[in-house]
């Protein structure tokens, strides 16, 4: 099925793209009204950037009316989209023809209208609802009605066996229970369901053929969320378990939301206890010392501060590029614009800037079973991954040290090594070198201090790469990374 | 001539302290960037004053400050903190420091720190 984005909100359209790819849909996006006209046949649904300009809008709205009322048949369903939801703009919308309205930052909830439009049989897939249900025909219906909609439904004869199976199963979407049952009661069932288990956000919903105003009142009191009346209408069913289970489904959207921000939250109380003290060590002796040099008259004196005093500025500014960087990459989900990029020059272009800064004479080796071996990179981004790989080795080799590095490419894939004669590192470090959570880093061989963030940043940048990382070390022998990265094709081949 | 100890992991700045104190005659100072060692020169020699560092790898300027009461030494704990948190403020209030110097400090008013324990 096909679904066409009219806008040119390009990072907006960038998103709904992988998203709408990833349900299984063909997506394609466009800014002029005649692709509208031509490709209108195809079309399985519309997405409308509300946000453009109210000409071109007009222009697409008259369109779209004219195309609809030529083609009697073909009603397609059109989802505007917004930055700013608005009870005006809202009846604009739909007065020109939407059929739903929604934010743009809601890109969830317009997947499930998307769904909800085009696979109307799939809209409860991946739900699973538990049905206690001792009368087999309304069962059978029940089973029936949600199954229809993609829902796994487990049935159970007996509250008592449905209680066992929700002691070790609480991932459940929805409950659905008879009330008159020969060993336990649906209100008594569904009060330990809330009590005992403490599942109290799982919707349920009581199935009784009481009429008694009183008795429904129980169903409620004990900590149901509805009640369908026997006999069942197929309909009042798939309303009132709709809404539940879209709820439901809202409900985990904004919970996995939260739980992403209060992952942000807490790396950004990190970043800031990172700023407050490793930030303050350098600029203490900054401080300090220019305090003294006013009123030093010894010329020596004056010449090793503000020596001293350089080498912790480049410090300071150091870890404020690190920072920057580590915030770049990790916190601003900004997409990385990826083209094809010579690896090999990029790899020996960051050891020539090491080469340059080589005042402890490591030996440093390079080669290359290529000349040109083209990825998929971002230049800038593989060059800070690199030089922090190599200031990593040069910073844990003494004097006389060697740094090797290579690149090999065998199939479609070509490895980048670089291996140093370092220090190397204990297996407690290697184990969690990668994280990315601030810390003091270790302190290099001549002093060098780091905020600890810089092989996280490694890390990051490889993933956005699709690449892998393979370390490998052993304390006084030295220490090797290996990345890994799929080449282009080549055309000949 | 008062003996003074330093006590900070970071050995820029105890530099930073010894460039202040170079031309102070009548101050004697040490300088010690580990909190194990700080207690074993504890020990040792009688100090007047020892300004320790609280956040500190391994043995931290708690520890430190917790050695000097188990052992009853006569030296005056001042606590060196880089972070000015309430929180941080709070917990070393707990310990027995006579008192703290939060980071960046300066040349004169480490000089009038310590003559004011003479």
């Amino acid at each position: 099925m096909k679904i066409l984005f009219f806008g040119n909100d390009k990072l907006f359209g960038k998103a709904l793209k992988t998203e709408l790819t990833d349900a299984g849909y063909l997506f394609e996006s466009t800014f002029t009204v005649d692709t509208i006209i031509a490709s209108f046949k195809d079309v399985d649904l519309f997405v409308v950037d509300f946000d453009i300009e109210d000409t071109i809008k007009d222009k697409l709205v008259e369109t779209i009316k004219n195309l609809e009322r030529n083609t009697n048949d073909k009603n397609i369903p059109i989802i505007y989209v917004s930055n700013k939801d608005d009870l005006e703009d809202r009846l604009i919308a739909f007065n020109s023809g939407a059929d739903e309205f929604v934010d743009k930052y809601d890109i969830k909830s317009l997947i499930l209208k998307v769904n909800s439009f085009l696979r109307p049989d799939l809209i409860w897939k991946g739900l699973d609802t538990i049905l206690v249900e001792d009368d087999r025909i309304s069962a059978k219906f029940i089973s029936h009605v949600l199954s229809s909609k993609g829902a796994t439904v487990r049935h159970f004869n007996d509250a008592t066996v449905a209680f066992e199976y929700l002691k070790n199963n609480t991932k459940v979407d929805l409950i659905l229970t008879d009330h008159m049952m020969p060993k336990l009661t649906g209100v008594a069932f569904v009060r330990k369901i809330r009590k005992e288990l403490g599942m109290k956000a799982v919707p349920i919903v009581f199935i009784s053929s009481v009429q008694d105003k009183v008795e429904i009142l129980e169903f409620y009191k004990s900590g149901g969320n509805d009640y369908l009346a026997k006999p069942l209408i197929k309909e009042e069913l798939f309303v009132k378990v709709n809404q539940l289970l879209e709820n439901r489904i809202k409900t985990d959207i904004l919970k996995k939301q939260v739980d992403e921000l209060e992952k942000l939250s807490r790396l950004k109380d990190k970043f800031l206890a990172v700023c407050s003290h490793d930030l303050r060590t350098p600029l203490n002796t900054i401080m300090g010392l220019s305090n003294v040099l006013k009123d030093e008259t010894d010329l020596n004196d004056v010449k090793e501060y503000s020596t001293q005093i350089e080498t912790s500025s480049k410090e300071l500014l150091e870890m404020v590029n690190e920072l920057l960087d580590f915030s770049d990459i990790q916190l601003k989900k900004d997409l990385v614009k990826l083209e094809a990029v010579n690896i090999v020059e990029i790899v020996r272009n960051s050891l020539r800037n090491i080469n340059s800064i080589n005042t402890k004479h490591l030996r440093l080796t390079f080669e290359s079973s290529g000349e040109d071996i083209e990825v998929y990179g971002n230049r800038n981004m593989l060059t800070r991954a690199f030089s922090n790989v190599l200031t990593n080795s040069y910073k844990f080799t003494g004097e006389s040290g060697e740094i090797k590095v290579s690149i090999v490419a065998i199939d479609d894939k070509v490895n980048v090594v670089v291996k140093d004669s370092g220090i190397g590192m204990p297996e407690n470090i290697v184990e969690h070198l990668f994280d990315s959570t601030p810390d003091v880093g270790r302190v290099g061989l001549m002093g060098e201090k780091s905020t600890g963030l810089g092989m996280s940043i490694v890390k990051n940048i490889a993933d956005k790469h699709g690449a892998s990382i393979i370390v490998t070390s052993k304390e006084g022998a030295g220490t090797q990374f290996c990345f890994t990265f799929k080449c282009i094709e080549e055309k000949a081949s | 001539m008062i003996k003074v100890l330093f006590v900070d992991d970071s050995t820029d700045n105890l530099n930073l302290y010894r460039i202040y104190l170079k031309k102070e005659k009548d101050i004697e100072c040490v300088f010690i960037d580990s909190g194990a060692q700080a207690i074993e020169a504890l020990q040792n020699i009688k100090y007047d004053v020892a300004f320790i560092d609280v956040q500190m790898p391994d043995v931290n300027g708690f520890d430190v400050v917790t050695s000097i009461d188990e052992n009853k030494l006569e030296v005056v704990p001042i606590a060196l903190t880089g972070f000015n948190d309430t929180e941080t403020l709070h917990k070393i209030s707990t310990y027995s420091f006579k008192e703290v110097l939060i980071k960046p400090i300066l040349k004169n008013d480490l000089i009038s720190k310590i003559n004011e324990y003479r």
